[in-house]
């Protein structure tokens, strides 16, 4: 079994972000955006290992040397299962290549280890950068002995399975409950979505707990306790994480025996679980109800962009996962604004482990999360083996463009004026306050709508056979949630570093930037030939 | 109706696929474009409907070039793909209302043309469901509604008769018959040389991205068949 499982996960990987593709196809543009691709996973590997190494130097400088090793697992752990949960279901389950593998001699459990290894290669990467760095600045002030390097090298490689377990646990459940119903994609993406939100607010109270009883500690300047409790806290809350940082800094074998059992066992029961009732759920995901009793009734005619429209909006609630990826980041920013709602600003950024960062830039908090949910990244890849179909209508290219911006603006729009009303009643503020409450995410909404198009313009990918390829790991998303995140960060180390009476002046120019950028897109993405796309 | 003028075109890599190729297809005309596969047949026929661009050479429809107009060339043209990767998540009734709404049909004519092909290709009581639901030959008779629903003056087609039942195809050569005497031009590509020699009045040969025969079809073949002649240049 595992030759056919070692065959399965090498196929499937090798398409990691079109990289087969781009590799045989001899096309320079392409190889060239594949250069832009890696060049921005370096950029985000040098970023993510820079702040995981000082991190650890910072540490060691306080003496708090004791919580890295239990801090930066606890915080792998929630990023993998929050990165995972949403394509787990699509990955686990994806019909599209489950009828072609099944009619190999391949066993289904096969064929589930390949696709949960897929996820893990993924993860694993993540755990390298920012584990690695971390351990290195650690060995390098604290000389610890062999053990530590045993322990760490192969504890980070373990480290993934538990929270992926976790994670594919929710999009098992949800899939497996939603397969036999009509609105399956529905149901899935809201089950999925409330299940990790329910999670995530139940890690993130536990935290802030934690952080306030951290923080009467700070005011009697007591680091060593400081940092025994957070190591104690955050094995409260994420036990494996206790295990891996006892193994690790008291060379202890038993805990290193449990963090092994912990992160092993469970994978694997899950594993033999799924693949019992996977050729059960793929059928009833594959199931047609087809009716075949029409009869003609009266149709209604539509403009060209409002049949564009809504054929669009069909195609974007007719995918779980792009729903799921991209709904997130709105429906997150409406959490954030019902917290502060409840809690008050202070309160959530202690919770989120962030002090003034909320009070300073909250409309730029917004523009970053509002940033992250952009549909359009993914629209121009999303019509995949359709593409011809689109490019013989006679439609123009802004037809076309706009009616996926308008997706956009469908999904967000009521988010954002959401959360802006919520913002309004629990913020208190200056008038210019509220008025960048609402305008700097309403500009990055436009800005990512029409970066959107432009980066997947750049960067198109059509011959996918699972949708979780376009949304979770083409190089557009990379590249557009990286952009979210300069763009966004930039100005707010600008505000910090500008004396206060400058703030709004330092915003009002933002805007102003960002609606420019925005338009000269516009205008550009417009002009393009999609015939050479 | 068609005019190609010295097409070319070259996929990145440095592959020629067409390499001056020159066609002309009248109104009232049913052309086969004969090929063995990777000749060059399919690039010809996405050049011309415009989802592919080329580097040299023009396409004229009805005399407006595709490259400069391709929108009013579009409108005159009708495509049927060689594998129907049609919007899955429509139902069949949504799909030919959206074709119906792109190339602004009336809604009187829309419903004509449905009721009448829907009946004629048996696909009425399954228009109700997801195209995702179908099979490889519904979509293609999906595909074959949606092209006759805006009265093409041009209908290009890539392998039609691939994946259609025996019945659909007799029906498909009726259709492309009386579209014919309608004055309507049609040019698609097969390897079905029996179809092409008994349906076409012109048939062109094509070969490694050049044309190797084209005219008229008994002019063409002579005293053989079409089989026997495309085999001859084939082993040349």
């Amino acid at each position: 079994m595992w030759r056919e499982v070692r065959l399965l996960t090498s196929v499937s990987l090798r398409n990691i972000w079109g990289v087969n593709q781009i590799r045989f196809s001899g096309d320079k543009k392409q190889k060239r955006r594949l250069l832009l691709l890696l060049v921005t996973y370096v950029l985000l590997g040098v970023i993510l290992g820079g702040y995981a190494g000082g991190l650890s130097y910072g540490l060691i400088l306080l003496g708090m040397e004791r919580v890295l090793p239990s801090y930066l697992p606890a915080v792998l752990s929630l990023l993998i299962f929050f990165f995972t949960a949403f394509k787990a279901g699509s990955i686990l389950f994806d019909t599209v290549t489950y009828e072609m593998l099944i009619a190999l001699p391949v066993r289904p459990a096969a064929i589930v280890l390949s696709r949960f290894l897929n996820m893990y290669v993924q993860n694993i990467g993540m755990c390298l950068i920012i584990m690695l760095p971390a351990a290195s600045v650690y060995a390098w002030f604290l000389k610890p002995g062999l053990w530590f390097y045993f322990s760490m090298i192969l504890g980070t490689f373990l480290m993934p399975f538990l929270p992926m377990t976790a994670a594919c646990a929710i999009g098992a459940l949800a899939t497996a409950v939603s397969s036999r119903i009509k609105y399956r994609n529905m149901i899935n993406v809201v089950l999925t979505i409330t299940l990790t939100i329910g999670f995530l607010v139940l890690v993130t109270a536990e935290s802030a707990a934690l952080e306030a009883e951290g923080s009467i500690l700070q005011n009697a300047e007591m680091l060593g306790e400081i940092a025994a409790m957070l190591e104690q806290g955050i094995g409260s809350i994420y036990f494996p994480a206790k295990w891996f940082s006892r193994a690790v800094v008291d060379s202890s074998t038993a805990a290193f025996a449990g963090f092994f059992t912990i992160s092993v066992v469970p994978a694997a029961l899950f594993v033999s679980l799924v693949q019992r009732y996977f050729k059960k759920i793929c059928e009833a995901l594959r199931a047609h109800k087809a009716q075949g009793n029409y009869a003609l009734q009266e149709l209604k005619g539509r403009s060209q962009l409002r049949a564009l429209y809504q054929k669009e909006v069909k195609r974007y609630f007719a995918s779980g996962i792009y729903v799921m990826n991209t709904l997130i980041g709105y429906i997150l920013m409406v959490v954030l604004a019902v917290s502060i709602l409840v809690a008050g600003v202070e309160e959530v950024e202690r919770m989120l482990g962030l002090p003034g960062v909320m009070s300073r830039f909250l409309p730029l908090v917004l523009a970053l999360v509002s940033s992250m949910g952009s549909t359009t990244v993914s629209s121009i890849s999303m019509e995949g083996k359709q593409w011809w179909l689109t490019k013989s209508l006679p439609l123009t290219t802004a037809q076309i463009l706009d009616s996926k911006i308008l997706v956009n603006l469908t999904v967000a729009l009521p988010c954002l004026v959401l959360t802006d009303l919520i913002l309004m009643i629990a913020v208190k503020t200056t008038f210019l306050g509220y008025v960048w409450i609402f305008v700097i995410p309403f500009a990055y909404l436009l800005l990512f709508s029409v970066l959107g198009i432009t980066i997947n313009l750049k960067m198109p990918l059509f011959d996918w056979e699972s949708e979780a390829v376009v949304v979770k790991q083409s190089g557009a998303v990379v590249v557009s949630m990286m952009t979210g995140m300069i763009s966004t960060i930039l100005p707010m180390v600008l505000v910090l570093v500008l004396p206060r009476r400058l703030t709004d002046v330092c915003l009002g120019a933002v805007t102003v930037l960002v609606l420019a950028v925005t338009a000269v897109l516009y205008r550009k993405n417009r002009r393009v030939d999609l015939r050479k796309i | 109706m068609l005019q190609i003028k010295n097409l070319c075109k070259t996929y990145p890599g440095g592959k020629k696929a067409v390499d001056h190729l020159n066609l002309k297809i009248a109104p009232g005309d049913i052309y086969g474009f004969i090929g063995h596969n990777g000749a060059g047949k399919t690039t010809t026929i996405k050049a011309i409907t415009g989802i592919i661009d080329f580097q040299e050479g023009e396409i004229l429809v009805d005399g407006i070039s595709v490259r400069k107009d391709p929108l009013i060339c579009k409108r005159k043209i009708a495509y049927i793909p060689d594998n129907p990767d049609l919007y899955e998540y429509l139902t069949g009734i949504q799909y030919l209302n959206f074709i119906g709404d792109i190339f602004q049909v009336s809604v009187s004519e829309r419903e004509e043309r449905i009721r009448k092909y829907g009946e004629l290709f048996e696909l009425m009581p399954a228009l109700g469901d997801l195209i995702s639901s179908y099979s490889h030959g519904m979509k293609q008779k999906l595909a074959i509604i949606s092209a006759l629903l805006h009265k093409p003056s041009l209908m290009i087609m890539d392998e039609p008769f691939v994946g259609l039942d025996p019945k659909a195809s007799v029906l498909l050569k009726d259709v492309m018959r009386q579209m014919c005497e309608e004055g309507t031009a049609i040019f698609f590509s097969t390897h079905v040389l029996e179809v092409a020699e008994k349906l076409c009045n012109k048939v062109a040969i094509i070969k490694d991205g050049k044309l190797v025969l084209s005219g008229r079809t008994r002019e063409v073949i002579g005293g053989q068949s079409l089989e026997s002649l495309f085999m001859e240049l084939e082993e040349k």
